[in-house]
């Protein structure tokens, strides 16, 4: 029961420019995919569209090779989870639960058994009389989460969901969605810019920027081999250093790619060391080339304040055309600066 | 898993649905309002602007167009000009001395003990009852005979006054019956504001060593100031919109001596059956309350973004 | 404590007390004439506590001022006029604060006309229109007056601005219908503030004079407070009865205050807002 979207064109009303245009998508069945992106790239609004919360403009979404593009959001069966969880405030948990699933055919004792049910699976069962503002941030996004795994909907729809949490928190509703992800067998189609979310929660990753996607693949395929020099720069932690070329192409390497020393055969660079921060098991270094700033991790300890040769080895060279795309090894003429894609 | 159990929606009948595409269309939502505000607020404000052009007699129903002949008559009858001097006067009097009474009870109010605040509440009682009871209670309490007021003044050997029914005196009495009733719920308006005003400021101010009388005038009032503008703009227009104790107390009199302008209109049109004058004086007071509501719109939303 | 902070202690209770008896005073005196006798009422020098009690006096002022039948509109007019008015406005409100809509910028601003244009502009054109219609002296006449009410459009509009626009797409996600949305979700959301809103409208509704005065030739459809104009200048006139027109004025304002004796903190905060609390 693959999501695919086709064609998709989105203009909001009062505007002239498209967020979205032309964006093709499959979603696979059953897979975890998140849309990850920078703000305003459009990720957040794909989604609703799927949810049917805004209107699209042109194109089709289809869902098990049903056309939803004109559905109510109601009739499409799908299950969403907000970033402030929109759990209603004057109901209680069970009340919250219910409201749901009263739209729905079902009797009054399949609707008790579902409750029961989802609340025993969300380790909510001794608050189903809370009310919301009894509860705390991880109860409440819990409850959200219930709310949504009682319709048993298609798919699972989730707009920065652990947003709102703090760090430990956040770490720990991770690994539950995880588990509960394996546990429904269910699409869950995840919407967030943070990179370390989309690493460990998915299976299939979808870049977006400007409207458009950027890259689509498994974490180790997004982090290994970024096709291009946007999602290069934005996974990572930090991005990939991008020289601009005299001959208009590119070359990068990753933070971790750069050596205090190496051969002749490297490639190599003159630099200042500005900065330096200990980050526990190693540390990330500013340098100065004189064509702007670049980043490197080490566990290597340098000499603040000094001049130093940095080295790559092939193996870690990236190469990108003049299009910005990933293509075969050239021969490296002269730099002309440091390049950085958001800018 | 027994949970991935699905169900179908339920549906619903066509009357339901009608109903409820209805709750889905703005235009039906505020239908009602619109056409109420139009046929009963819009309708006649301008029907009003028209009326003040003519000379009206409502019981043959001639009408006679006089072009500006009813402002010109207003503002040169002399009974006119008395009616504009006292709502000026009303107006400056609950103005300027209201509003002082006003911010220093409230000042002296703003405590959260229980003594503070019984006499808070009893202080708003005027604001929730009738101004036809306020008037009607100081009626008697000012009557010239046998009130309370003059029997006080007797007792302390001062000369007496008739009050509200005094041709010198009766503005007078009508001023004290408005500052008293607003007297309450303006010092809680004051309050609230004061309330609003955050205590790191004031921590702020004290590690600054200013002393309390600087913190009053430079912190204190200028933060309260969007409170004050606005108490400013709703006290003028409630000066010339003022009616009720009028009509109860003194009916505009003794000799047009508490005639305002609110009033003038009412009597000027039911009263004396001259609609056009009537409507002139309308929108003379339209033209006023006009202003003050650009002024509240402009200047006021500026100040509330004050802090 | 030291002895200035004790003198400023002293002085400040003072200035309460005197505060609290110049705002009790009079409505002490109302209560307190309108018991007295028609003699004792008006002697010097003054009791402030009655020799003998003439409850017969609020009888007298009952049927004198036809209390049965002004208070009856009373209560019919300011129940009906909360009723319409918040349904009218409720709606508008809503429909302002989740639609967007053609013209909407425009005909919210004629929403706030009222808020502009004060009674006194427009009763005499209400007046020749309803004569005209041969609506005058009608209860509908009346209540067609408080349909809309740019005021509490405004402010109900606000409140429904503050919930979360997540609220009702989750409910549309739920397969929720529009009255679900509006009785389940959106009323529920802004209960305090309606709660608000009806308390104000029947106390101004209860209170009101100035339509009822401009808009009545006779009495089948004016309230308590006309009656009360009636009788206090019977008490003054004739007979100088202060001490039943006193009783009508207690009965006239009895409900509110009980109202207010119970729930001032609401009231308070209804009126000046949440700052006061």
């Amino acid at each position: 029961m693959p999501i695919i979207l086709k064609d998709i064109k989105k203009i909001y009303p009062g505007s002239k420019e498209p967020v979205i245009e032309g964006l093709n998508l499959t979603i696979k069945d059953g897979s975890f995919t998140v849309l990850l992106g920078p703000s305003g790239c459009g990720k957040t609004t794909t989604l609703r569209m799927i949810a049917g919360l805004e209107d699209v403009t042109e194109g089709t979404i289809t869902v098990d090779n049903t056309d939803i593009t004109r559905m109510e959001p109601g009739d499409r069966n799908l299950a969403m989870v907000f970033q402030n969880y929109a759990i209603y405030p004057h109901m209680s948990v069970k009340g919250n639960i219910e409201f749901g699933l009263k739209n729905y055919k079902m009797t009054k004792e399949q609707i008790a058994q579902r409750i029961k049910d989802v609340l025993e699976l969300t380790g909510l069962t001794e608050f189903a009389n809370r009310m919301p503002n009894q509860l705390s941030g991880g109860q409440r996004q819990r409850v959200a989460l219930a709310r949504a795994i009682s319709k048993s909907p298609k798919a699972f729809l989730m707009d920065e969901p652990l947003s709102n949490l703090d760090a430990k928190l956040r770490n720990q509703m991770r690994s539950e969605l995880i588990q509960m992800f394996k546990q429904m067998e269910t699409t869950f189609v995840y919407v967030t810019h943070d990179q370390v979310e989309a690493l460990t929660m998915a299976t299939d990753i979808v870049v977006m920027h400007n409207g458009k996607i950027m890259q689509q693949g498994s974490p180790k395929e997004i982090y290994r081999n970024p096709q291009n020099i946007f999602v290069a720069q934005f996974i990572g932690d930090p991005g990939m250093n991008v020289f601009l070329l005299d001959d208009g192409n590119y070359i990068g390497f990753k933070p971790r790619g750069l050596r205090s020393s190496g051969s002749d055969r490297d490639f190599s660079f003159e630099a200042d060391l500005l900065t330096s921060e200990f980050l526990g098991f190693d540390y990330q270094y500013t340098f100065e080339t004189g064509m702007g700033r670049i980043v490197m991790r080490s566990i290597d300890e340098l000499e603040p304040d000094n001049h130093y040769r940095l080295y790559v080895q092939d193996a870690d060279l990236f190469f990108f055309d003049k299009d910005q795309n990933v293509c075969e090894p050239f021969a490296i003429g002269g730099l002309k600066g440091v390049y950085h894609a958001d800018e | 898993m027994r949970m991935n159990e699905r169900y179908e929606l339920r549906q619903h009948g066509k009357v339901y649905n009608f109903f409820n595409k209805l709750l889905k269309n703005p235009y039906f939502l505020i239908a009602p309002a619109v056409i109420f505000d139009l046929w009963l607020t819009i309708f006649p404000m301008c029907f009003a602007v028209y009326m003040s052009f003519f000379k009206w007699d409502p019981i043959s129903g001639r009408k006679k167009f006089l072009g500006l002949g009813n402002f010109r008559y207003l503002f040169q009858s002399e009974d006119f000009r008395k009616v504009l001097s006292n709502t000026i006067i009303f107006m400056l009097a609950i103005l300027f001395v209201g509003l002082l009474l006003k911010i220093l009870m409230g000042v002296f109010l703003n405590k959260r003990t229980p003594l503070h605040n019984i006499v808070q509440t009893v202080s708003f009682t005027p604001h929730i009852i009738a101004s036809v009871s306020i008037a009607v209670i100081f009626m008697w309490l000012m009557d010239p005979n046998n009130g309370i007021f003059n029997m006080g003044l007797r007792a302390l050997g001062l000369p007496t006054s008739y009050w509200y029914k005094g041709r010198d005196s009766a503005l007078f009495s009508i001023i004290i019956v408005s500052i008293w009733a607003g007297l309450g719920s303006g010092a809680l308006r004051i309050i609230a504001g004061l309330r609003s005003i955050p205590e790191y400021i004031y921590e702020a101010a004290k590690l600054d060593k200013s002393s309390p009388m600087k913190t009053f005038f430079k912190i204190t009032i200028p933060l309260l100031s969007p409170t004050l503008l606005y108490m400013v703009v709703t006290t003028t227009a409630s000066a010339f919109t003022s009616f009720d104790t009028v009509k109860m107390m003194t009916n505009g009199g003794p000799d047009n001596s508490t005639n305002l302008i609110a009033f003038y209109i009412y009597q000027q049109g039911l009263g004396f059956n001259q609609y056009g004058r009537a409507m002139a004086a309308a929108v003379i007071l339209l033209l006023i309350s006009g202003a003050l509501a650009v002024i509240n719109f402009t200047v006021l939303d500026k100040r509330v973004h004050y802090q | 404590m030291s002895i200035k902070k004790r003198i400023f202690r002293v002085l400040e209770c003072v200035l309460l007390i005197i505060l609290f008896v110049m705002f009790i005073f009079p409505f002490y005196w109302t209560l307190i004439t309108s018991v007295k006798g028609l003699y004792e009422a008006v002697a010097y020098p003054p009791t402030f506590w009655p020799s003998e009690f003439h409850f017969e006096n609020y009888a007298q002022a009952w049927k004198h001022a036809d209390f049965a039948h002004f208070g009856k509109n009373s209560i019919f007019m300011s129940v009906g006029a909360t009723i319409i008015l918040m349904l009218s406005c409720t709606m508008a409100a809503y429909g302002f604060a989740r639609f967007e809509f053609k013209g909407k910028k425009g005909l919210f601003f004629l929403m706030m006309a009222d808020i502009v244009i004060p009674a006194q502009v427009i009763f005499l054109p209400i007046f020749v229109m309803y004569s005209k219609m041969k609506l005058l002296n009608t209860y509908a006449s009346y209540f067609f007056l408080f349909v809309y009410s740019g005021g509490v459009i405004f402010f109900l509009r606000n409140a429904f601005k503050q919930v979360p626009a997540e609220l009702v797409e989750a409910a549309r996600l739920d397969g929720a219908s529009e009255f679900s949305v509006m009785f389940r979700v959106m009323l529920p959301a802004v209960k305090p503030f309606m709660i608000t809103q009806i308390m104000l409208s029947f106390i101004s509704k209860w209170n009101g004079y100035f339509w009822i005065q401009t808009l009545t030739t006779n009495d089948h459809i004016r309230t308590l407070p006309i009656a009360m104009n009636r009788l206090s200048s019977i008490g003054e006139e004739f007979i100088s009865a202060w001490n039943v027109t006193m009783a009508g004025n207690v009965m006239l304002m009895a409900p509110l205050l009980i109202l207010y004796i119970f729930a001032n903190r609401q009231i308070k905060v209804a009126f000046i807002g949440n700052g006061i609390k």
